[in-house]
């Protein structure tokens, strides 16, 4: 059974269950609702081993069914729990995310991606963590400045630098692209900030599934078109292995600018291969499909 | 050379780790939650060269590459005792411990704890998998929704006790099968269950390579109530054999914990553990048992 559990039927997760399904694998879609509200759920942990049961609609699970999982859940919102209390909301939520935590690494098949403990979905690093970990590792990267307030801010992207900019007094961090009109907010704002500077240069985005490489390039329109791996500087995919395998991630998109001199410089990355799913469409879908369930050709 | 010891100044553990600083004439700073919007400011960058930058706390400036390592036990500026901040001073002070955790994240100095490997505390039942691989004992553990499979393990493991899934603190309490009310709010979360252990529960400390391990004797099912329920309780200083000093050792660092506080109960036959505490309250053993943990701390961090 190909497990999929993502935050809500989205355009990907409906996909890769239609590709898995036309594949011939039996195939469960629940979403983090239906996992809170209609599974029935018994997990086992004894001296030795773990055991999962799980009753969904008229389906029953066990771990042992269970060929692969894809995880697209990075936490169990409060709202989820709605004629809760705010406050019980917000421990069944923390309740439910370290039991979830621990059931997908209990599992003896390939769960993409690995659960991490600050997301289901996958290690996800902070800004200043991604660029020093990708740094340590060898890439370059772009400047990354923490300032002591909006003010200084302000006067650093006065000077015409480009960049993106995040107040870290904000409950969530949102980075946001400096535009002029931006400026006056900043001048009057006492938090401390984030600036990361923004790198000119083509944009390439190379897609790991295992240890597979895909990649695309983004033009200025947007129009996302796929390009040979071999062109890939080989420095760069040792890289790129390194850290995916750092990040424990198995699947995952990477950013990178090519500079008007030739150098690659590492912008970011997410979990779900977006812009690669553009460029090479139900392929992919399949190959990663054949990753989760070590299915391969 | 300094070390940075960072959280509420007048917090136990964090006073007792200063008055170790001073006694072992160690260099360090002191940033104080309570004073952050006021004293302190930031100022550092990360680039293909490494990372630069300063941190100042009132008028004094110190360089980022001038510190030794760091101690850290803020709290969410929301939860601090007795606060009655302004929101802006909320979000400001917030800004300026992101950046302080952002910068500790990454400087390659010893920082206690590293705040990534702390949150393998958020999840009791993952903790459980990696004390598995350590070579501990872990009593068997049920968690459902469903009353049933409750009452069926119930009825095959004997006594059980139920506590949170994640790092919320709860009072571990013994699960009474006649609750039926109870037994059916099961139905709303999954809710954890363990078999009870006999046995004494031991605290174990580690600090870098040292130990200090705590013998608490008490007829109460969580012994961080027994005050409450009227028992009493005894806490002891316990000589751990060379293999369990040897696990702890492994087990601090499968977590990546060089500061650890180690949840053990010893039965007849087997040395259970419950739990890897990654900022470990250490001063209630301290001063029950005056075992010098602050002192091992400030030495770790001044590198003594």
């Amino acid at each position: 059974m190909f497990l999929i559990l993502d935050q809500k039927l989205d355009k990907f997760s409906l996909r890769l269950r239609e590709i898995a399904e036309h594949k011939g694998l039996e195939t469960v879609f629940i979403t983090s609702a239906e996992l809170v509200h209609n599974v029935l759920l018994v997990f086992h942990i004894a001296e030795q081993g773990c055991n999962l049961y799980l009753r969904y609609r008229d389906k029953v699970i066990r771990s042992s069914d269970i060929e692969g999982v894809y995880c697209g859940i990075d936490i169990f919102e409060p709202a989820l729990w709605k004629y809760f209390a705010p406050k019980d909301a917000e421990y069944a939520a923390r309740e439910t995310q370290a039991l979830w935590l621990a059931i997908l690494t209990s599992l003896p098949c390939r769960v993409v991606n690995p659960p991490a403990f600050e997301s289901l979905a996958g290690t996800l690093l902070s800004t200043p963590e991604i660029f020093y970990l990708a740094h340590q590792i060898g890439f370059d990267i772009p400047m990354m400045i923490n300032l002591e307030s909006g003010k200084i801010a302000a006067e650093v992207l006065r000077t015409g630098v480009s960049a993106y900019y995040a107040d870290l007094g904000e409950m969530w961090i949102n980075e946001t692209k400096l535009s002029h009109n931006n400026i006056p907010f900043l001048e009057q704002n006492e938090n401390h900030f984030q600036v990361v500077e923004e790198i000119p240069g083509k944009l390439i985005h190379i897609s790991l599934v295992g240890n597979q490489f895909f990649a695309c390039e983004i033009a200025t329109n947007g129009l996302v078109s796929p390009i040979d791996v071999s062109k890939i500087p080989h420095l760069i995919k040792a890289r790129l292995r390194t850290l995916h395998k750092r990040l424990n991630l198995k699947l995952a998109e990477y950013f990178f600018r090519i500079m008007v001199d030739g150098t690659w410089v590492f912008v970011g990355y997410i979990r779900k291969p977006l812009y690669a799913i553009t460029a090479y469409g139900d392929a992919l879908f399949e190959k990663i499909i054949d990753y989760i369930v070590k299915r391969r050709k | 050379m300094v070390v940075l010891v960072c959280g509420i100044a007048d917090e136990e553990p964090v006073t007792m780790l200063i008055q170790a600083l001073h006694k072992i004439q160690a260099k360090f700073l002191i940033i104080d939650q309570r004073t952050l919007a006021d004293q302190v400011q930031l100022r550092w960058q990360l680039t293909n060269n490494g990372i630069v930058g300063h941190i100042k706390i009132g008028v004094k400036a110190i360089d980022i590459r001038d510190i030794r390592s760091v101690y850290h036990r803020f709290m969410n500026p929301e939860d601090v005792p007795g606060c009655n901040d302004s929101p802006q001073i909320i979000r400001k002070t917030r800004s300026i411990l992101r950046s302080l955790m952002n910068l500790f994240d990454i400087l390659p100095i010893r920082i206690v704890n590293r705040r990534r490997p702390m949150m393998s505390n958020n999840s009791k039942p993952y903790q459980a998998l990696l004390i598995r691989q350590a070579g501990f004992a872990i009593p068997e553990t049920l968690i459902t929704n469903d009353p049933h499979s409750l009452i069926t393990f119930a009825s095959s493991k004997g006594p059980l006790i139920y506590k949170s899934i994640s790092s919320v603190r709860s009072i571990v309490a013994l699960f009474d099968e006649k609750s039926t009310t109870k037994i059916e709010s099961l139905r709303n979360l999954p809710t954890q269950f363990q078999c009870k252990i006999e046995g004494f529960n031991v605290r174990v400390h580690v600090i870098g390579r040292r130990l200090f391990a705590t013998k608490i004797l008490t007829p109460a099912t969580d012994y961080r109530y027994a005050i409450y329920e009227g028992a009493f309780i005894n806490f002891s200083p316990y000589k751990l054999t060379t293999d369990l000093k040897k696990k702890c050792l492994r087990l601090a660092r499968l977590f990546q914990l060089p500061f650890a506080g180690i949840d053990l109960m010893i039965s007849t036959d087997k040395v259970y553990c419950l739990e890897v505490n990654p900022s470990p309250g250490y001063s209630y053993y301290q001063k029950a048992t005056g075992q010098p943990i602050s002192e091992a701390l400030a030495k770790y961090l001044a590198y003594k």
